[in-house]
């Protein structure tokens, strides 16, 4: 795969994976949004190989598999687990609305596109957007965390920062070492399956798992 | 021989955990984690000494790298972790036997604690950003869970927002952690190397300023949330308060210290290139930020342990911002400061577990008599009120002092004068609940509450240590400030 026809693959899934961001803000049901952000995980295992590819660098390839498996598949999977677990509202339940949510969102892609515009933010096989992009995809995440209540919700926002930063290191940097990010998946992991286990004792405890519920500890 | 004593203090309470959870040893689980603990301080000692004699050692392909800024954050966890475990051996005991545990839970404790204990160690050997993130971000994993031990709705609640946040500082840290690979590896190419410390250090002249400037700020805000930095703090009265409490000396009293090890790294890497007057002046506003924010929530608290925690916010602050005003003194002052820290905050913590117990309440108004009913954890708590108050002749007095004298001679003043007057504030308002605490009326049926052996040896050793380097400090303990201080601005 040539250089020219990666990056500019590499930079068209960064702006799908940043318009699935927006879905997510976007639906009502928790389902589809874990749908989205399976889907997107999947575009950045798609980044990966196609940055994979014009590097010729096995790591990455690896990268983009475990990506696919992890991100793609086992995370949205065990989230899923918990929504059959918990006979809860599928609605996802926002401090603010969807509309206003979705302006801010566009705000803050139209601003990171101007901070990351210039020559030291260009990567070296001359992508030119992914780095804003894969800055907004995070920024986004953190706002799904922040303005949502449910659990599995703010653990999906986690999930789409981390998706964010794999955006910018598997096509920025070509990848963070390899031992490295092996490490990074476990602690994924590790801490989807943790987000698991609170959410059952959160059902237990409070009969839901919106977070309204636990409003005990002020001052 | 380094790479070997850092091996077994990462892997010895690996195994032990391991073994202990697969096993459900609960019955032996604590003196198990007793000595694992131990081993670790030995080997965290051995690291120290061969430091002190020889300078910087590295080992295991240069994947490890020992400074005396590391060893200093090093021997306090592992000294810290030994105060833990024997603080826990009661603690857990008295929990199990009322019930608030169950029978299987302190095998899940221990092996828990232990795991913690590693990862904390990991931290300041490591020579990588990407490891060293791996194993704060471990910490954070097993720290929750350590946290909601109890099963109850406020456990489930503060471990919940510690994940969250937590999670979201970290990966912001992630980030900035990448943006300095992307700028080193476009200098040495595609390696681990362009992640380790010593390398990075080499080439920091040479990094690019604006990705340097970005990836600063993100790191600050990212492992700052860790340290527990207004406006980031929010998780830290709640997971504090709600933790075992030998857990909460854990996490106040060396955690913090992890995160900030991982700041003032990246302040050294990020110097050279950026310039210190961007570095010090974002340390400074964080820093002054959080002295000021946990004022307010001093002076109201009635809940023992969240009172320190908001502490723990006021002095991670005192620590941030000496470090940003810069200069040999500020900067020796930083490094007492979060060493006196450290002892302080994790005795108060332990003495504050057995207070709760013995008077079944957090509420500092429910407490009366405290140095008549428990004169050694009272009399204990007492010490480190006035240690962590600064008040004379204690530790935390001389590096406030310095912190002020610093700023003036770099010509900070008024940064001094505001800071002052914050840290007065907050030791007013401990000193003020705490007295109380301690001497008004005990009730008509309060009697004598024992403490075991080991609770009192948690309690006083730490307080021990911080009398000694602050009265009499060994010429070796002076040394390795020095020499830490010689490291922060930029050299080995």
């Amino acid at each position: 795969m040539s250089n020219a026809y990666a990056s500019s693959a590499i930079d068209n899934l960064s702006v799908a994976m940043l318009i699935l961001c927006i879905g997510i803000l976007w639906v009502r049901s928790l389902g589809r949004a874990l749908l989205l952000f399976a889907l997107q995980s999947l575009m950045l295992a798609a980044a990966a190989v196609c940055a994979g590819l014009a590097m010729s660098s096995t790591p990455l390839l690896v990268g983009a598999g475990l990506t696919a498996a992890i991100k793609g598949i086992a995370a949205p999977t065990l989230l899923w687990v918990v929504l059959q677990r918990i006979p809860t509202t599928h609605d996802v339940q926002a401090l603010i609305g969807r509309r206003t949510g979705i302006v801010v969102a566009v705000v803050l892609a139209i601003v990171f596109a101007q901070t990351f515009d210039g020559q030291p933010f260009v990567t070296a096989i001359g992508a030119q957007r992914v780095l804003a992009t894969a800055v907004t995809v995070m920024v986004i995440g953190i706002q799904i965390m922040v303005t949502r209540r449910q659990a599995i919700t703010q653990a999906l926002g986690f999930l789409v920062i981390e998706n964010g930063m794999a955006l910018a290191a598997l096509t920025a940097t070509y990848g963070i070492p390899f031992g490295v990010e092996l490490g990074v998946f476990l602690d994924l992991l590790l801490a989807v399956f943790v987000v698991f286990v609170y959410t059952g004792r959160m059902h237990v405890i409070f009969g839901s798992v919106d977070t309204e519920h636990m409003r005990s500890l002020r001052g | 021989m380094i790479g070997a004593a850092v091996l077994a203090m990462v892997v010895v309470p690996v195994v032990v955990a391991l073994v202990t959870w697969a096993a459900r040893l609960s019955r032996v689980a604590g003196p198990l984690a007793l000595a694992a603990s131990i081993v670790m301080l030995g080997c965290a000692a051995f690291t120290g000494a061969r430091v002190y004699e020889d300078g910087p050692q590295s080992a295991a392909g240069n994947l490890v790298y020992v400074d005396s800024l590391s060893v200093i954050i090093l021997v306090l966890i592992t000294f810290v972790g030994v105060c833990a475990v024997l603080n826990s051996l009661h603690y857990v005991a008295h929990d199990v036997a009322h019930h608030e545990l169950g029978e299987r839970d302190p095998a899940r404790y221990y092996a828990l604690l232990l795991v913690f204990m590693a990862t904390m160690a990991t931290v300041p050997v490591v020579n990588n950003l990407g490891v060293m993130w791996v194993a704060i971000e471990a910490t954070t994993i097993v720290s929750v869970l350590l946290v909601s031990i109890y099963r109850t709705g406020p456990a489930l609640e503060a471990a919940w927002k510690y994940l969250v946040i937590g999670s979201v500082g970290i990966a912001l840290a992630l980030f900035g952690t990448m943006m300095i690979y992307y700028t080193s590896s476009s200098i040495v190419g595609e390696s681990a190397s362009a992640l380790s410390w010593t390398e990075l250090q080499r080439l920091s002249a040479g990094l690019d300023p604006r990705v340097m400037r970005l990836s600063f700020i993100f790191v600050l805000v990212g492992y700052g949330t860790k340290a527990g930095l207004a406006p980031m703090h929010t998780w830290l009265p709640d997971a504090h308060s709600q933790a075992p409490s030998p857990v909460s000396g854990l996490l106040s009293g060396v955690l913090l210290n992890c995160a900030l090890y991982a700041i003032l790294r990246f302040r050294i890497v990020a110097l050279p290139s950026v310039g210190a007057g961007y570095t010090d002046h974002l340390l400074i506003a964080f820093g002054l930020f959080s002295i000021a924010l946990a004022v307010p929530f001093l002076i109201v608290q009635n809940d023992i342990k969240r009172m320190l925690g908001y502490h723990s916010v006021e002095h991670m602050g005192i620590i941030v911002l000496a470090i940003g005003i810069g200069g040999p003194v500020a900067l020796y002052a930083a490094m007492l400061h979060l060493v006196a820290h450290s002892l302080t905050k994790s005795s108060l913590f332990f003495a504050a577990g057995s207070i709760v117990q013995a008077f079944h309440t957090r509420s500092m108004h429910r407490m009366r008599g405290l140095l008549k009913v428990m004169p050694i954890a009272g009399g204990g708590r007492m010490v480190g009120v006035f240690g962590l108050a600064g008040l004379p002749p204690l530790a935390m007095f001389t590096s406030e002092f310095g912190l002020v004298a610093g700023a003036f001679q770099t010509g900070r003043g008024a940064v001094a004068i505001v800071a002052a007057i914050f840290i007065t504030l907050a030791a007013i308002s401990l000193l003020y609940h705490s007295v109380e605490v301690a001497y008004r009326q005990a009730g008509p049926k309060a009697t004598l509450h024992r403490i075991s052996a080991p609770v009192a040896v948690s309690v006083l050793l730490p307080l021990a240590v911080l009398v000694w380097i602050s009265i009499a400090p060994p010429h070796a303990f002076v040394a390795s400030l020095d020499r830490a201080v010689v490291v922060l601005e930029g050299g080995q």
